[in-house]
């Protein structure tokens, strides 16, 4: 077994492991809200040739856009304090080796007085951005509005044909009861009056 | 257990630029709502605090709300 590497293997290994080690990362950007729209294109061109003067290659981008920041920042130009409150806000989405990418930030990103704050992030290659910003896509939890009640369907009385002579039957059994009931209850009284005497 | 916001709405990863979203997990002040409030599993509340982070450096959204 052989544990060490000659130096051209080294060499090669290191090559291969930076091939590999491409970074996605995503440059969020604030523009100076003084810069004119027509020269907005120009700026952002020179953001675009220093990614690819350090050798990165472009994944998706978003075009800067007028935004009210959130608070007020400050620059300060030699002892003299300059607000913004507004900025153009864009975003650059690129794969570069991490050296490279930091070089990216100290070097080109910090010396251009153009831009207001940046940030560099690693990310993914996918699309980021949330896609549930509309109502239709959110899930909610499931509320079951638009079913109504249903009515519970009238039960249809079945007219069956009835003979006068049943009526009458049941019409006699029922006056029948109720003066069975009735005969009892006044002999009940008429005893009781009988003890009182 | 029921999932929580990410999980539910198919979102893996949290962008600093959505600020409707993270907008969600922040108190009327401004401050980031702790998980009993929010629901987040461990990691997804990390990533939105990540974000949060991100974005208030990027005034995107404030650090506090007077």
């Amino acid at each position: 077994m052989v544990f060490s590497l000659t130096m051209t293997e080294k060499i090669e290994k290191t090559t291969e492991e930076n091939a590999s080690d491409a970074q996605v990362y995503e440059l969020g950007y604030h523009l100076l809200p003084t810069i004119a729209q027509d020269e907005l294109e120009a700026e952002v061109a020179k953001l675009r040739s220093a990614i690819e003067s350090r050798g990165g290659s472009f994944i998706s981008e978003g075009t800067p856009a007028m935004n009210n920041l959130a608070y007020t920042m400050y620059v300060n130009n030699g002892g003299k304090n300059t607000k913004y409150d507004t900025a153009y806000f864009g975003w650059i989405k690129f794969e570069m080796q991490p050296g490279e990418a930091r070089m990216l930030q100290e070097e080109d990103l910090k010396e251009n007085k153009q831009i207001l704050r940046f940030t560099v992030v690693k990310t993914t290659r996918d699309e980021t951005r949330a896609k549930m910003q509309t109502e239709q896509n959110t899930v909610f939890r499931e509320v079951q509005t638009n079913k109504t009640i249903e009515k519970p369907e009238a039960v249809k009385e079945e007219s069956a044909e009835v003979s006068e002579e049943e009526i009458s039957k049941s019409i006699d059994d029922l006056v029948g009861d109720t003066e069975s009931t009735d005969s009892e209850t006044t002999s009940e009284e008429e005893s009781k009056e009988e003890t009182q005497e | 257990m029921s999932a929580d916001y990410f999980s539910q709405n198919g979102i893996k990863y949290i962008d600093y630029k959505d600020t409707e979203v993270l907008k969600k997990f922040l108190n009327p002040h401004g401050r980031i709502k702790s998980r009993l409030q929010t629901g987040l599993t461990a990691k997804h509340q990390r990533d939105v605090t990540r974000a949060v982070k991100r974005a208030r450096e990027m005034g995107l959204i404030p650090y506090i709300i007077k």
